[in-house]
């Protein structure tokens, strides 16, 4: 089958600032790939040399089988079959809800089916008279992907999208979302600085830093298995702890340890707080207790002066300063990286 | 001071600031309504109907060409890429630096009969080849086009850049060529901006008498000169002011309606660069040449054409005397110019300061009133400040006082004072675009702390406005060189400055002696608009709108001097 969007060797520089550095990437129909990065790690860019909102430097992309972008070829962004979600929904202000969801939409008997119909799949069929400034950030959202959808784009791309909508709106639009594109069957890119909905929304996770893929993979590969010690940060909370590897497992201050990959020598294992307890008693001190609702995590120092966290549910009730011993209980081998 | 003592003192300011201003307009109002019957007859002489057709018509061909060719090239530079963009898109501000009566006398001066243009047209065509005549009201406006066009072209790319740049790449991913995306979404977006762009060119040729007079164009504005100047009719030169003013009136009522719109402009600031198309080729070399021959026809010809008439007849005059007569309109330019920047400056401190300290609605107003005073046109505030001097004069006579005839008969003190009410505006906004960025709560936390305002002013105001302070004080200066609807309706006798004496030189066709005064108030002109434009594209997009005076609406949400970061 084909991709719905190809990627190979694309660059592109700001002046002297490199903003994508020699990237590749494959999306298949209908695969939703989550990008996620800090601000400024380029990946927006990668949105728009896919949009053809930008030109590449080096490197070519593909749409649908479809040379867009490369040294000796160009398809302008209207001709390219790809939708956009912006982060402030860049609706038009001076359209009807209607009249932006037609906006792509060709002349001819059937745009008006279409638009109710896309805004039945977004589920605002009542709303096409209104104009944008008269919706919510949730209801705008959702109006700009029909918009985005109205065309039949193999692929949409959304840039922060739900960005700008609070905690409690960003996770019902965005599961909206996701239903509405495997009901279209279009293939999704979803730019976002935030781990929880990279995790929660892509098939796969790609993990951009200054312009590069640091690891792509599904979203547990990618959080139990981090590429790189950036990646393991930027996806969750993680502590590094030194131990030994002897090929088979590596010891540590909190017990012996099945680590990938398997090597031999000083190394530093990565341990989330999900993945450590402890039990009273013990050569370890509670260092610091923050609480969570739920939760409370507790920071425990090792006799080596190591820190480590431990989440723990809100029952567990240990005053700072009590002396306790750490374990493992992660149910996979722990993953180990070369000490620093 | 006490602190209640600062507000009081703050309140004087702005309300002395905002009756600078309004008065005059009063006094026009209210001088032809005291007048009676009487000038009106005098007026129908005049031929004021005729007056007001050829105001209309060279009203409409500005606007539609300043708007055309501002908008266009604020399009072409933003949307396009083609050889030379870079330095091309700050360079179309440099017309701003040649003021209008100067254009014009360049151009009337190369298309007179005996001038280059001509003299070739007969030496390749024939004696008796005839050439289209050049005193005509087109010409006039094409003129007025080439030196007030950057006002739209500015405005425009602001809109363009920060407002339209994301609802653009939006139309061109559903499927619009960029033109079909330029017309159903960019357009109506930059409605407002160019709108605002669109009243500064109106207001600007509103104002101008003495280009059109090149060209033998008689605007209501050249009939209030003619008829005060030349008959001393005051009381009918009131009533055509009168009716500039409710034209002036009209457009501001027009440009509002066209801004109605402005509700629904992006509140998120917009991040997404413009996706410019590369001009390939021919195309983008057309590009270029268009840039490039508007330049030409606007700076590179004018300049060149200053340069060869002032190394012809420099200093020295055709005895071999010295010419006294340059050297001390530039005196007077200087000596004028320097005193309005800093009272300009002085009080635009105050007016600042006066906003920030005290947040009651009629302070609001106030500053509002006195920024509105770039809607006055010149004619209007000048002769409204005649008929304000007049009535002092009166009543220091009734009181047996002396001085009063001096005020009439102008006075170097008056024409500051009018100055100061036509440049507040732009003093005013652009030392306060340079102090937005500073946290109102810096204010606020200087005055909890126990600060009289007389030390907000002194220890936070004052220190942080610096910069603004000196930017507006080159702008005003530059502009109160430039002027000269003001100055010529209201100097003293035989008071002349730099641009009076090019007014004088050119009316009298003795245009190389023009040269050397002309050239120096383009030179200066040059300084603020390199300073301001030249260099990345961000300061085209900031301070650009900074240097506009007065686009900012305190009712209005949408604040376009707000863009500017």
């Amino acid at each position: 089958m084909t991709a719905a969007v190809r990627l190979q060797g694309v660059s592109k520089s700001f002046g002297k600032v490199p903003a994508v550095a020699d990237v590749s990437l494959e999306v298949a129909p209908g695969e939703l790939v989550a990008l996620v990065g800090p601000s400024g790690c380029g990946k927006s860019t990668l949105l728009l040399l896919m949009a053809g909102l930008l030109e590449p430097d080096a490197g070519t992309v593909e749409v649908g089988g479809r040379l867009v972008a490369g040294p000796h070829a160009w398809v302008p962004p209207e001709e390219r079959r790809v939708g956009v979600v912006f982060q402030d929904a860049a609706l038009f202000p001076h359209l009807r809800v209607a009249d932006n969801v037609a906006f792509g939409v060709p002349r001819g008997r059937d745009r008006a089916a279409r638009v109710a119909e896309l805004l039945e799949l977004v589920d605002l069929p009542d709303l096409g008279r209104r104009y944008p400034h008269e919706l919510s950030g949730g209801q705008q959202q959702r109006v700009a992907l029909a918009r985005a959808l109205a065309p039949s784009p193999s692929v949409v791309l959304f840039d922060e999208a739900f960005g700008n909508l609070d905690s409690g709106l960003r996770t019902s639009v965005r599961e909206a979302t996701v239903a509405a594109l495997h009901e279209t069957g279009a293939a999704g890119v979803f730019v976002t600085h935030d781990q929880v909905e990279a995790l929660a929304v892509g098939d796969r996770v790609a993990v951009m830093r200054r312009g590069r893929f640091e690891h792509v993979a599904e979203p547990a590969t990618a959080f139990h298995e981090p590429a790189t010690r950036f990646s393991a940060t930027l996806l969750g909370e993680a502590d590094f702890v030194p131990g030994t590897a002897d090929g088979a497992a590596v010891d540590t201050e909190l017990g012996r340890l099945v680590a990938t990959p398997a090597s031999a020598g000083p190394v530093e294992v990565m341990l989330r707080p999900h993945e450590v307890t402890f039990t009273a008693g013990g050569s370890a001190v509670v260092d610091r207790r923050e609480f969570r609702g739920a939760n409370y995590v507790y920071t425990l120092r090792l006799p080596s002066g190591s820190l480590v966290r431990s989440i723990q549910p809100h029952t567990v009730d240990v005053p700072v300063g009590a002396l306790v011993t750490a374990a493992v209980e992660a149910g996979h081998p722990v993953r180990a990286f070369p000490p620093r | 001071m006490s602190s209640r003592a600062g507000r009081r003192s703050s309140s004087v300011v702005v309300a002395t600031a905002a009756t600078l201003v309004l008065l005059p307009v009063l006094a026009v109002g209210i001088g032809v309504v005291t007048a009676g019957a009487a000038p009106w007859g005098r007026v129908a002489d005049s031929g004021w109907v005729s007056l007001l057709g050829t105001t209309l018509a060279l009203l409409a061909l500005v606007l539609v060409g300043a708007t055309a060719l501002g908008a266009g090239l604020a399009w072409l530079t933003t949307a396009y890429r083609f050889p030379g963009r870079r330095a091309l898109q700050w360079m179309l501000v440099l017309p701003m630096a040649v003021p209008a009566y100067i254009l014009g006398l360049v151009w009337s001066s190369l298309l007179s009969f005996p001038g280059p243009v001509q003299t070739s047209w007969r030496a390749v065509l024939g004696d008796d080849a005839p050439f289209p005549p050049v005193r005509t009201l087109p010409v006039a406006a094409a003129v007025l086009v080439l030196t007030l066009y950057p006002y739209v072209y500015l405005l425009a790319r602001v809109a363009f850049r920060d407002q339209a740049a994301t609802p653009y790449g939006a139309a061109r991913t559903l499927g619009l060529r960029p033109l079909q995306a330029a017309r159903r979404v960019v357009l109506p977006l930059a409605r407002p901006s160019l709108a605002a762009g669109a009243l500064l060119v109106a207001l600007e040729t509103l104002s101008d008498f003495a280009t059109v007079q090149y060209f033998g164009v008689d605007t209501l504005s050249v009939g209030i000169y003619k008829v005060w100047r030349g008959q001393f009719d005051r009381p009918a030169a009131t009533v055509l002011a009168l009716l500039v003013l409710l034209l002036a009136l009209l457009l501001l009522g027009g440009e509002r309606w066209l801004r109605r719109g402005a509700r629904f402009s992006p509140t998120v600031h917009d991040t997404t660069p413009m996706p410019a198309v590369r001009l390939t080729g021919g195309r983008g070399w057309a590009a270029t040449a268009a840039c490039s021959g508007v330049l030409l026809l606007s700076v590179g010809i004018p300049v060149v054409t200053l340069v060869s008439w002032s190394t012809t007849t420099p200093l020295l005059g055709p005895g071999g005397s010295f010419d006294a007569g340059f050297l001390a309109a530039a005196a007077n330019s200087v000596l004028l110019a320097t005193q309005v920047a800093v009272v300009v400056v002085a009080v635009s401190l105050l007016l600042v300061h006066a906003a920030r300290v005290d947040g009651r609605r009629r302070i609001a107003l106030g500053v509002q009133a006195t920024v509105s005073g770039y809607a006055v046109p010149a004619p209007v505030l000048a002769i409204g400040a005649l008929l304000v001097l007049a009535a002092i004069a009166a009543g220091l006579d009734a009181l047996g006082l002396p001085g009063g005839a001096g005020l009439v008969t102008g006075s170097v003190a008056a024409l500051v004072v009018v100055y100061t009410a036509r440049f507040l505006a732009l003093g005013y906004t652009t030392t306060e675009a340079r102090l937005a960025g500073v946290s109102p709560s810096l204010t606020s936390a200087a005055l909890s702390l126990g600060a009289a305002p007389r030390r907000v002013l002194s220890g936070v105001h004052l220190p942080l406005a610096r910069s603004g302070l000196a930017v507006a004080a080159v702008l005003v200066a530059v502009d109160a060189l430039k002027e000269l609807p003001i100055v010529l309706l209201l100097r003293p006798f035989g008071f002349d400055t730099l641009a009076v004496r090019v007014w004088q030189l050119a009316a009298d066709s003795r245009y190389e002696m023009a040269g050397l005064p002309a050239l120096a108030i383009v030179a200066v002109a040059m300084i603020p608009v390199v300073l301001l434009f030249r260099g990345d594209d961000d300061a085209l997009v900031g301070d650009a709108v900074d240097a506009l005076p007065a686009l900012e609406d305190a009712d209005n949400d949408v604040t376009l001097v707000g863009v500017a970061r």
